[in-house]
């Protein structure tokens, strides 16, 4: 299928753009060059990676009885190396935390504008279907 | 992160398969550090063979232990980039650290 083959370009292509990008970025903090042929291998073996991971996630979400891959999935896939286990769960945790923030200041926020909203009803009584389309 | 949910669900078998926005996120982080890991355990080699270039034939020395069944043996600190390479290590200056 031509449409897959480019599919599976344009997204190789992704990979290879990121893998020089970080390879370049190694390279100058070790004072060391990358030859192309190392970042194309690179890129290829983490292009084959993906397959190996998503085809994991995909399993651990289905043993879940779920369709939506969520983090767990991903701490497990993360387990065999302490370390890297450790970091995940960290960075999850970091997440959790920042998304709890981010609703505690949605609510702050429609909290106000209820109380404002509330204030203008009542200074101007006509006025109140405005105030509530808004 | 775009790119690595377009990648993933690429792979998925079941159309149905979706991945949340905090998986995705951490799937980034995940292959972010699969791919520094590669380099700079590429460059440990090439240093060990005195070479300035990072070269295809040492990734293909680390490529065994990068992708082995046995997962990656990864122990690091990004403070001072300690790899423990199965049961070899190395310390910040290159130098080996015998194992006890």
């Amino acid at each position: 299928m031509e449409d897959e083959f480019s599919k599976t370009q344009r997204l190789k292509a992704a990979v290879h753009f990121t893998v020089g990008r970080l390879c370049q970025e190694v390279g100058q903090d070790c004072d060391k060059e990358f030859s192309k042929q190392v970042t194309a291998a690179i890129a290829e073996t983490t292009f084959r990676q993906c397959d190996n991971f998503a085809k994991d996630l995909e399993a651990f979400a289905r043993h879940g009885k779920r369709t939506t891959i969520n983090s767990d999935d991903v701490k497990l896939i993360a387990r065999r190396s302490p370390a890297l286990s450790k970091y995940i769960t960290k960075k999850c945790e970091d997440l959790v935390s920042a998304n709890q923030e981010q609703k505690e200041r949605k609510k702050q926020k429609s909290d106000k504008k209820r109380s404002s909203e509330g204030e203008q009803a009542e200074a101007r009584p006509g006025d109140e279907d405005d105030g509530e389309e808004e | 992160m775009e790119t690595v949910g377009k990648l993933l669900s690429f792979f998925f078998k079941d159309e149905k398969t979706k991945i949340s926005g905090d998986a995705g996120i951490l799937m980034t982080e995940l292959l972010k550090i699969f791919v520094e890991e590669a380099a700079r355990r590429s460059v440990k080699q090439a240093d060990a063979e005195d070479c300035d270039l990072v070269d295809i034939e040492h990734f293909e020395k680390i490529l065994p232990q990068l992708v082995s069944l046995q997962g990656p043996f990864v122990s690091w600190t990004s403070s001072n980039l300690c790899f423990h390479i199965l049961c070899v290590s190395y310390d910040c200056w290159g130098r080996e650290i015998p194992s006890p």
